[in-house]
């Protein structure tokens, strides 16, 4: 398997469209890093600048320590799978999976063993003598991705592969995706918009937008730790809630204040906002719909936290609900419990646990704590 | 002709089958495929029986075979071993290869067909008398130009040939080092969107199997074989234009490209994702009157009965809407223009307009 470099990666088009911004990230051998982000945000051209598919307009890419931008994707040990892959209708699961070294010429006995091994990894043993057409979705799915394993490359690109899936089957494919990373221990670099696909797949997440890298960490820390707005935003489901307020500071300590709330921070992060100069000015409030409850207990646990808001709609979730609500206008999601009595049009009162809260510089979006 | 991965597989199959090793030679002694090693020597040997009368000979341990299509050399063949049954063996490999060399041709005469259909260089007469002799019937198709910067190999070509095996109404073809048409049999695909989809499936099996970078463009659906030439046109069409307006794509159609397809585009460039559809009352009384007035605020306020600050500050919201100040010429022309546009595209969904319905 392989360790990656790329370093200040820029992709323009001939018509002037900027697709990928001065990309620089180190890949680990044997990782398993997603690139995420919204449609067009260049994760899918990084995908195939990485593949050789598309030309580098500059930077330069290495694989295990070889800078491999003028190299032909043939020989760069590569295999790929893409969510609109084809199965040859006429081939049998075995010849579907043998037909890519056929074409290269690989012995016949080197196939037969290459095919066999792959459909073991993938659990297709039983399939092999039938024809495409007698195959589910995840079947089918899993016989492409035996195509690029009979390959044994150095790394695995994957570009959505299970978009063109129901939701169930993406579900049990995510898992079995998961399981073969760790049996093939191969590097895989796997693209999707899906934050939920990327949050449960990837050691690493890399999130873009326009073109550009927003943050390279850990799922875990992603979501606790976003740095800037859209990050915080793309992160999580429902979406963090964002709020403007004023930061005030009276008597050493610092307040949040929005509509007719005040909320009290802890000290390590009223110190950040003292530290940033932010007194007397406005901040970006955000605060994750499962971090505000409207549980009597949530109410006496975080009192410093506690607002009024006004329902605006509620959805059962089936052990949690959903309370849709507005607070000065702005409106706002709450994860609690399912037996919550609020119901629309209800005023309530919220408790948000200020040691979660995250706050944004208003101008440049960017995390001042978290 | 036969590719060579073809023929090694062949060879391999009737290897299993008889216990004889065999090779292939093209009509230049050059070793196309082979299930055992032959020694250097060969390739004179090869060439010294092609030059000879003998239509089978024992040289080197091997016997060797020509095999002819319409009365031309086409290959040499090698069985290793010199007894009986190695003969017979080789013959009936020469014969088996023959069939198959001979069923490939038709289906090289299959791609010229196409070709000629796709470039209508042929008469309509011999274009049906042609069709008539290689079965190829009428049927609803749309052709699809398959282009890769980087030049199509044989892996690729595979490739596209193999995803259309099954159905024999599907025609492919190379056109030249880098391009590749396919007349795909669309009888059974009534949306467009299963034909976006199936340009996209192209693109990425191409991608995977064979790791080349293609763009794949396509035309209206032709109902006859006549028809294909103009389908070509289209698909080519739709692959320069598509270059140029999306460049980031890899598939793009020639009906997005009509008329209403480069409106679309042109109404993105200026209003971005948010093209507005239509405005309230007094929105839309109030740009009336500031362009039939030449942008003059005094005179516009004036004639709307409203104070000069009032109407700045609906100016400025629609500013805020629509991204364009139209107080300055250049906004304000191009909020003309993209208007007009709008109300042509809202005309071509409904042909009949109310008469209330007014454009600005």
């Amino acid at each position: 398997m392989a360790s990656l470099s790329l370093r200040n990666i820029c992709k323009k088009y001939p018509n002037g469209f900027e697709a990928v911004k001065d990309f620089s990230l180190e890949i680990e051998d044997q990782e398993f890093i997603i690139f995420v982000g919204p449609s067009g945000c260049g994760k899918s051209t990084t995908l195939r600048m990485i593949a050789g598919l598309e030309e580098i307009t500059s930077g330069e890419l290495a694989i295990d320590g070889k800078v491999v931008n003028d190299v032909e994707p043939k020989d760069r040990d590569i295999a790929m799978v893409f969510q609109n892959y084809a199965l040859y209708p006429h081939m049998t699961v075995f010849d579907n999976m043998a037909f890519g070294l056929k074409l290269r010429k690989v012995p016949k006995a080197e196939i037969k063993k290459k095919v066999e091994e792959a459909a073991k990894i993938l659990g297709i043993e039983d399939l092999l003598d039938r024809k495409p057409k007698a195959l589910s979705g995840g079947q089918r799915q899993r016989v492409a991705m035996g195509q690029a394993i009979v390959r044994e490359p150095k790394v695995f690109l994957m570009d959505e592969p299970l978009s063109n899936l129901d939701a169930k089957l993406r579900v049990q494919m995510r898992s079995e995706i998961a399981s073969l990373h760790q049996r093939l221990g191969a590097t895989i670099i796997y693209v999707t918009h899906d934050q939920v696909e990327a949050m449960t797949l990837g050691t690493r997440i890399v999130v873009l937008k326009d073109g550009v890298i927003q943050q390279v960490d850990s799922p875990q820390k992603l979501y606790r730790e976003p740095d800037n707005l859209f990050v915080a935003g793309f992160i999580g489901s429902p979406q963090m809630n964002f709020l403007d307020a004023s930061c005030v500071v009276e008597g050493g300590r610092v307040f949040l204040k929005f509509a007719e709330n005040t909320i009290a921070l802890p000290p390590e992060k009223g110190e950040k906002l003292i530290a940033g100069g932010y007194g007397g000015k406005t901040v970006v409030l955000g605060v994750r719909p499962e971090d505000v409850d409207d549980a009597p207990g949530a109410l006496e646990e975080h009192k410093e936290g506690v607002f009024c808001a006004k329902v605006t709609g509620y959805e059962l979730l089936g052990s949690e609900a959903l309370l849709y609500y507005t607070v000065g206008g702005t409106g706002m999601t709450a994860k609690v419990d399912a037996s919550t009595s609020a119901r629309t049009g209800d005023s309530v009162r919220l408790a948000l646990e200020v040691g979660k809260i995250h706050i944004f510089d208003k101008e440049t979006g960017l995390a001042v704590a978290h | 002709m036969l590719s060579d991965w073809k023929l090694q597989e062949m060879l391999e199959e009737i290897e299993e089958i008889s216990g004889v090793g065999m090779g292939i030679c093209n009509g230049r002694g050059e070793l196309l495929a082979a299930v055992f090693t032959p020694g250097e020597e060969i390739r004179e040997a090869v060439l010294q029986f092609i030059g000879s009368m003998a239509e089978s000979q024992k040289m080197l341990g091997c016997h060797f075979f020509k095999i002819f299509l319409d009365g031309e050399l086409e290959y040499v063949l090698l069985a290793q071993a010199d007894g009986a049954e190695a003969y017979l063996a080789g013959r009936m490999a020469a014969c088996q290869i023959r069939g198959v060399a001979g069923a490939c041709r038709e289906r090289l005469d299959e791609g010229a067909f196409l070709r000629d259909a796709l470039l209508g260089s042929l008469p309509e007469a011999d274009l049906l008398c042609r069709a008539k002799r290689l079965h190829i019937g009428n049927a609803q198709r749309v052709v699809f130009v398959i282009e890769a910067a980087g030049g199509l190999d044989e892996i690729a070509m595979e490739t596209v040939r193999m995803m259309f095996a099954a159905d024999s109404r599907d025609l492919v073809t190379e056109l030249d080092g880098t391009t590749a048409a396919l007349a795909k049999d669309v009888g059974r695909m009534k949306d467009g969107r299963e034909l976006a989809e199936l340009a996209e499936m192209i693109v990425d099996t191409l991608r995977a199997e064979a790791l080349v970078n293609a763009r794949v463009g396509y035309g209206g659906r032709a109902k006859s074989l006549r028809e294909l030439s103009r389908s070509y046109e289209e698909a080519r069409t739709a692959l320069e234009v598509g270059g140029v307006f999306y460049a980031g794509r890899s598939a793009v159609s020639y009906g997005e490209l009509g008329p209403a397809g480069l409106c679309e585009i042109f109404l993105r460039e200026v209003f971005g994702e948010n093209v507005p559809e239509r405005f309230d009352e007094e929105t839309a009384v109030t740009i009336r009157t500031f362009f039939a007035n030449n942008l003059n605020i005094s005179e516009t306020a004036r004639q709307l009965y409203v104070h000069r600050n009032t109407l700045v500050y609906r100016l400025e919201r629609i500013e805020r809407e629509l991204g364009l100040d139209i107080r300055k010429f250049e906004d304000a022309m191009l909020f003309q223009i993209a208007w007009m546009v709008i109300a042509h595209l809202e005309r071509q969904k409904a042909p009949i307009r109310k008469p209330q319905e007014k454009p600005i």
